[in-house]
């Protein structure tokens, strides 16, 4: 059983110091790509927008 | 008189408790017994000294300009929906930072942070090995791309877009409706969890709190969801993503601190014994049981799972959805082993102030076996260790988690019904328009049906296991289906239709309906646990698929490629 607790004490230990530096990680990186998402959205709409007068001038 | 003999008999679990002796010496016993069972109605075992809870005005304050905020941001959001690519999918728009936050924002959600909590508590530091079958499995699955690469490569918006490319509409309308109802089965507790956790937080005790707290906290979920779609989905993903890691880590220290390792690993071994620390002990989770969580956990939670698996559609290629599996592997171990161990450090509190006889523990020392009693042990936890401020920010953080994960659940098995089944029914005539305001009127009606259910079901289980055994009626036949159609062109339509309907045997795992069928261990007179039923099911669906392919080829030009 000693081995048992030892083995999921450094399993928690792990755990805390990896989510700690992914969640830092994320918090800056995620920042980033939420603008970056917005943008490409609002980019998407802005084609479509564009490529609706051509198709219809083509027609 | 009082003797030894009587003292034993009468008081077993005030043995040893000194103003016992001076106040009841000369009094007969049996009026003492009386006495005390009058006080306890007055003064319940659980002390409402020892329960009260620490959250003041501040913490609501905090809580309703949090949940304020989350709600401007889903109508913020609202202006950039314009098709149903922009509400399901977010334009296809995520990349790996936003896609690993969204991802771990819907999964380590206020349901989750409940009932793997409820796992710790009742299983001990076992419990630790369904997080790390569920990290290694994710790891796994991103090391090689098994079945998201390819599936991301289809370019299909849904799983059951995906039957119908590989096996035809039939399938499609079939598996369709089959993961909406398991879907939807499956979130039929989210509500209770989101209920108890707030009312024992906040030290509610009214019997009607739970269900009041649920219709408002389902109200919100459906304003904000029926307005963003998925847009809004991800950027609250992200905010809870940041607010409740941060959050969780510092209750973690915190509760550490407070009741010290030694104590919290004493307590386990006097409550579980050897059963506490290893999960293949027969006294405790059992070599079937890994298994199974090896199954649900380690590889359809992260690889069929409907929520995962919507990020791997919005993933923007296929490098995207390998570095989200490897990233979030993290966060699926993480997602388990944190609250755990908070449901660890809650039995270890509960067992120190209340012991034997409380409303946690038998008079024996056994755990209860009432399912929610468990549930509500880890907030209360909260409710007595974090201080005025901390605990609002938890309540806060832990609430909008929950609209996070109610949202992706819901925008997720509405557009299931929408594309997947009525579109197709109807020829794939349906508008944009049509579409749109289809999934928002399923999204209401789903969320009416669900204060229905939190309200009226008993639980019978450890959350955790009724949400495996309902996902497993449509992850069951979902994964052989997925497996057989990405990487055998042999497999067919009549196999998957078998595949996906032995899913519907995993049912029998709940305890309810065990009861309702007579199908209990003691009528059957053999040990058959939710684990040997869900592995069963696996083994049925896997053998349909094989056997259905083989007897019943598909026709080379048949309808396998409508879509």
């Amino acid at each position: 059983m000693d081995a048992w607790t030892t083995f999921w004490g450094w399993l928690l230990v792990i755990v805390l110091v990896i989510y700690a530096g992914l969640a830092i990680a994320i918090t800056i990186g995620g920042f980033f790509d939420v603008k970056g998402m917005l943008t490409t959205i609002d980019d998407q709409h802005e084609s479509k927008k564009k490529a609706k007068p051509d198709a219809d001038a083509a027609s | 008189m009082l003797t030894d003999e009587s003292r034993q008999r009468d008081f077993p679990l005030l043995e040893g408790v000194s103003y016992l002796n001076s106040a009841a010496e000369g009094i007969p016993p049996r009026v003492v017994v009386d006495a005390l069972a009058q006080y306890e109605v007055i003064h319940p075992m659980d002390d409402p000294i020892t329960y009260v809870s620490n959250f003041s005005t501040l913490d609501w304050v905090i809580v309703a300009v949090y949940l304020a905020g989350t709600v401007a941001v889903g109508l913020y959001a609202n202006r950039y929906i314009k098709d149903m690519a922009d509400y399901i999918v977010a334009g296809r728009s995520l990349k790996s930072f936003i896609s690993v936050a969204t991802m771990l924002g819907s999964e380590i959600g206020l349901v989750t942070v409940m009932y793997t909590a409820q796992k710790g508590f009742t299983g001990g530091f076992a419990a630790f090995h369904i997080g790390l079958v569920a990290g290694v499995g994710c790891l796994l699955i991103g090391l090689t791309g098994l079945i998201v690469v390819p599936l991301r490569k289809t370019g299909v918006m849904t799983i059951p877009e995906f039957y119908g490319q590989r096996f035809g509409s039939g399938v499609r309308v079939f598996g369709g409706l089959l993961l909406a109802l398991a879907g939807i089965l499956n979130m039929g507790v989210f509500l209770k969890a989101g209920g108890v956790f707030l009312t024992s937080l906040t030290g509610m005790t009214d019997p009607n709190a739970v269900n009041i707290v649920m219709a408002i906290l389902i109200s919100l979920v459906l304003l904000y969801t029926i307005l963003g779609g998925m847009v809004s989905v991800v950027i609250t993903d992200y905010v809870q993503f940041v607010v409740l890691s941060f959050g969780m880590l510092a209750v973690c220290l915190f509760s550490l601190n407070h009741l010290g390792w030694e104590n919290i690993v004493e307590t386990v071994t006097m409550v579980h014994g050897d059963a506490g620390f290893d999960p293949l002990h027969e006294e405790g989770f059992g070599l079937s049981y890994v298994i199974w969580m090896i199954f649900t956990f380690g590889l359809v939670a992260c690889a069929v799972w409907p929520t995962a698996v919507m990020r791997v559609c919005s993933a923007k290629d296929t490098q995207v959805v390998r570095r989200l599996y490897c990233w979030s592997s993290i966060g699926f171990m993480t997602r388990f082993i944190i609250p755990q161990f908070l449901g660890i450090c809650a039995l270890a509190y509960f067992w120190q102030h209340s012991g034997p006889g409380s409303s946690f523990f038998t008079a024996d020392g056994a755990l209860t076996n009432d399912p929610s009693e468990t549930l509500r042990a880890m907030p209360l936890l909260l409710s007595q260790i974090l201080p005025t401020g901390l605990i609002g920010l938890v309540a806060a953080g832990m609430l909008a988690a929950f609209m996070s994960t109610h949202d992706s659940y819901l925008l997720c098995w509405a557009s299931v019904l929408v594309e997947d089944v009525i579109n197709p029914i109807k020829g794939g005539q349906l508008t944009t328009r049509t579409r749109l305001i289809l999934a928002r009127s399923l999204i209401f009606v789903t969320g009416i049906f669900l204060l229905a259910w939190s309200i009226w079901y008993p639980m019978g289980q450890d959350m955790l296991d009724y949400l495996a055994v309902s996902g497993a009626v449509y992850f069951i036949g979902a994964f052989t289906v997925m497996l057989f159609g990405l990487y055998w062109k042999r497999s067919s339509r009549i196999g998957a239709y078998g595949a996906l309907a032995a899913g519907a045997g995993a049912l029998l795992g709940l305890t309810p309906v065990r009861e309702l069928l007579g199908f209990t261990n003691e009528n059957l007179n053999v040990e058959i646990t939710t684990a040997h039923i869900g592995l069963a099911t696996v083994a049925l669906s896997l053998l349909l698929m094989v056997v259905g392919s083989f007897l019943f080829p598909d026709n080379q030009t048949a309808e396998t490629t409508q879509a």
